[in-house]
């Protein structure tokens, strides 16, 4: 680039297109045109490589920025949901709930730094510049569409494997939120409850023990722990039919070993025998319960939806035995994933349009702006997509691809309109 | 008031609502999207939900507006600084004689004002609209009806009531359970099938009060001043979702339960509220009202970070409030406390350049 060669002269139509550009710029495509032996197309690449690079420091802002927004959100929903639960419950939520918006955040970042970069070049003629010297308008689009393949190949693998294995996670936090009651044993208020076990006392003595306590058991498994628990896991059938009813003065909490051990003193209780007949028991003594925590923990979910699983064990489960809605809803998901990721392409392009459009109109506006083309347009067409297969109206593979051919006929219909400016 | 502090007031709650509804707008949607999946499945029952989830996002709002609002006041007032630097207005008002603080003096208003209305939402807006919130979110994301399931709640003197299920629409539960004790402090159980709330009282099927002596006899009515159906709602956000509760709420719950911690740290938390407002706003000025500064983006920055790191400070110590470690005062006030306690070196002129 910096060789000295014998200057030609060079056209007024490359005065005009260099003219647009810092010195620094100048030198190096003077450089180049003045070699015979350097091709035309090389600061053509100087230049995309210059776009890709703006795009991407604007995309690092953006998405940075957004995150942090999303972090704080994150927080404060972690919080209150988890309001009483440990704190390791709402510093694990945090991270996987930063994680899971980031499908939605990506594309508007996205967006808006090519609404940005595009946006500057128009406000700073560039554009015209390049349009002038020859440049066809499909070729200054290359740094973006080559934005759009790096953000596809990024998000789809954390589509189809990790944001999975998230949300693994966050059902697996759920289930050990129900656990964690348990094993406070200096619970926050004066009760504990726990799937159909409810125990509270009306004082907390100072040797931690609880004194004047009412101990009830109804085997359920529809309890919730917190607003954000799946509720049912399994059908369980009741181990007892008939509900225990415990009073005792005094009753000691501790956890040994896996197991929650209760020990009770001057303990009576009630139990129905039939309808209208109740026995009665006491016993002055020390009574002992130990519930067996482990074996309560190790129940499995069943039945999670597609997006549960990644793309490799999707394939497996199709390749085996499925009943034909678990197959389609398998399918589906692949599809989808597929086709969001391909999306940032012509999201990429309609950015560089729209930016041509708006030029310079700040980092504010561009988001708004690229989240309000996402949440009128490309949304909606993607829910719409999942209605109609949820119902059957179109196979798996059509809704999938529904918003990446509306994204596609977006960016046609701004291509072939006239540029206003 | 003078004009230059309407006129500041202006452009500060011009911000506010900017971005107000912008955090609001973006959470509220990401909230959906995030439930897209349920959603749809929820259309695809046939259930019309586009009104449900309108409804839905609509009653968010209160609780998100509380929950972001001593955040977003405080970016609110330092893009209103950054955007009145950029026209040069702040250098005159300075340049006149006015003091920092009394330039910035509207500001501090604005921002107290905003900590008085949301501690309003907070005590009167968000438990009125809980119940109608929890309702849509079952009905909506988790595809079932609201149903409390495994309640209970307790009177001052002891007795406590225990239900399997209760709709509160119906104002009925099922699988009761009272335990009390009677005159001689013997141990007495009230079972009934189900019970209607009626004129005032409970109404019972299959009532049938046990005695500590094994004898029994049937009820049809039940009446405890403090075991009503809103003593059942209460009980449940207790449980489920505490922030919705408003301050006499929950000073209620601590007088039935005084060993509720949680209820005692976030009494004093609903305290110091709307005064986090003002301090975070005082302890983002001074890096952004500064002159020499080129670009306050970064001060902005830093009030994203103040409001991060304030707010897992605040979680940390509300935590601690309720597990004991700390005392319910500091676990609902220390981050308030250690705020104060940083604001004395920066308004201290130290660290201005």
């Amino acid at each position: 680039m910096t060789r000295r060669v014998p200057m030609q002269g060079l056209s007024k139509a490359n005065d005009a297109f260099l003219g647009a550009f810092p010195v620094q710029f100048r030198l190096q495509f003077k450089s180049s045109l003045q070699s015979r032996l350097v091709r035309a197309s090389v600061p053509r690449l100087v230049l995309s490589r210059s776009y890709l690079r703006e795009i991407g420091r604007n995309l690092a802002l953006v998405l940075g920025g957004t995150v942090m927004m999303a972090a704080l959100g994150s927080a404060i929903k972690a919080s209150s949901l988890s309001q009483g639960a440990p704190l390791w419950i709402p510093a694990a939520m945090l991270p996987l709930l930063v994680a899971n918006s980031l499908p939605y955040l990506l594309p508007a970042s996205l967006l808006t730094a090519v609404v940005l970069t595009y946006g500057r070049m128009a406000a700073d003629g560039e554009a015209v510049a390049m349009r002038a010297a020859g440049i066809r308008p499909a070729r200054v689009l290359l740094p973006a569409t080559m934005a759009g393949i790096l953000v596809a190949l990024i998000s789809y693998p954390l589509a189809s494997e990790g944001l999975p294995e998230l949300y693994r996670q966050m059902r697996e936090l759920s289930n050990r939120l129900r656990f964690s009651a348990l094993e406070n044993t200096s619970p926050g208020s004066s009760e504990l409850r726990f799937r159909g076990l409810s125990m509270t006392w009306a004082k907390l003595a100072e040797d931690g023990s609880f004194r004047d306590v009412v101990l009830g058991f109804r085997p359920t498994s529809k309890d919730r722990a917190f607003t954000f628990d799946p509720g049912v896991l399994e059908e369980e059938s009741a181990s007892m039919a008939v509900p225990l009813r415990l009073r005792a003065e005094r009753a000691t909490m501790s956890l040994e070993s896996g197991e929650l051990v209760f020990g009770f003193h001057g303990l009576r209780g009630w139990r129905e025998v039939d309808e209208g007949r109740m026995w009665t028991f006491a016993n002055e003594g020390p009574t002992t319960v130990r519930v067996d925590l482990a074996a309560l923990m190790s129940q499995k979910l069943r039945n999670l939806k597609g997006s549960a699983y990644t793309s490799r064990e999707l394939r497996n489960m199709l390749a085996g035995k499925l009943s034909p809605v678990r197959r389609e809803q398998f399918r589906f998901t692949l599809w989808s994933r597929f086709f969001t990721s391909l999306t940032s392409i012509p999201l990429a392009l309609l950015g560089a349009l729209l930016g041509w459009r708006l030029r310079r109109s700040g980092t504010l506006a561009a988001f708004v702006g690229a989240f309000s083309f996402l949440l009128f347009g490309y949304y909606p067409l993607s829910y719409f997509g999942q209605t109609m297969f949820s119902i059957g109206v179109l196979g798996p593979a059509v809704a999938a691809t529904l918003p990446f051919i509306g994204l596609c006929g977006v960016v046609l219909f701004f291509a072939l309109r006239r540029d206003p400016s | 008031m003078t004009i230059l502090d309407r006129w500041i007031l202006r452009v500060f709650f011009t911000h506010l609502g900017a971005v107000f509804g912008a955090i609001l707008g973006l959470f509220s949607v990401l909230e959906v999207l995030g439930h897209s999946d349920e959603l749809a499945e929820t259309a695809s029952q046939g259930t019309p939900i586009f009104w449900q989830t309108l409804e839905l996002a609509l009653l968010q709002i209160p609780f998100l507006c509380s929950q972001f609002s001593p955040f977003l006041a405080l970016i609110a007032a330092l893009l209103t600084v950054v955007s009145l630097q950029r026209r040069g207005e702040w250098f005159p008002l300075l340049g006149a004689g006015v003091s920092g603080l009394r330039a910035v003096a509207p500001l501090l208003f604005g921002v107290v004002l905003v900590g008085v209305a949301m501690s309003v939402v907070r005590q009167v807006v968000l438990p009125f609209l809980a119940p109608a919130r929890e309702a849509l979110e079952n009905g909506v994301i988790h595809q079932r009806p609201w149903q409390m399931v495994g309640l209970g709640t307790r009177a001052t003197d002891g007795t406590r009531l225990e239900i399997q299920r209760y709709d509160a629409d119906a104002k009925r539960m099922e699988g009761v359970e009272i335990h009390g004790r009677d005159g001689r402090g013997g141990d007495t159980l009230l079972l009934a099938d189900s019970a209607t709330w009626q004129d005032g009282a409970w109404m019972l099927q299959e009532g049938i009060r046990w005695q500590a002596d094994g004898s029994q006899n049937a009820t049809a009515v039940f009446r405890h001043a403090q075991l009503q159906p809103e003593d059942l709602m209460r009980s449940y956000f207790a449980a489920v979702d505490p922030l919705q509760l408003s301050a006499s709420d929950l000073r209620e719950i601590r007088r039935r339960d005084p060993g509720h911690r949680q209820a005692s740290v976030l009494i004093w938390s609903h305290r110091a509220y709307p005064w986090v407002h003002l301090l975070l706003l005082m302890l983002g000025l001074p890096l952004v009202f500064r002159p020499d500064r080129r670009s306050a983006s970064d001060g902005l920055a830093w009030g994203f970070l103040i409001s991060l790191l304030w707010f897992v400070l605040d979680l940390v110590l509300r935590d601690f409030g309720s597990r004991g470690v700390l005392g319910p005062f500091l676990g609902g006030c220390g981050a308030l406390l250690l705020g104060i306690l940083l604001l004395i070196p920066l308004w201290s002129g130290k660290f201005r350049s």
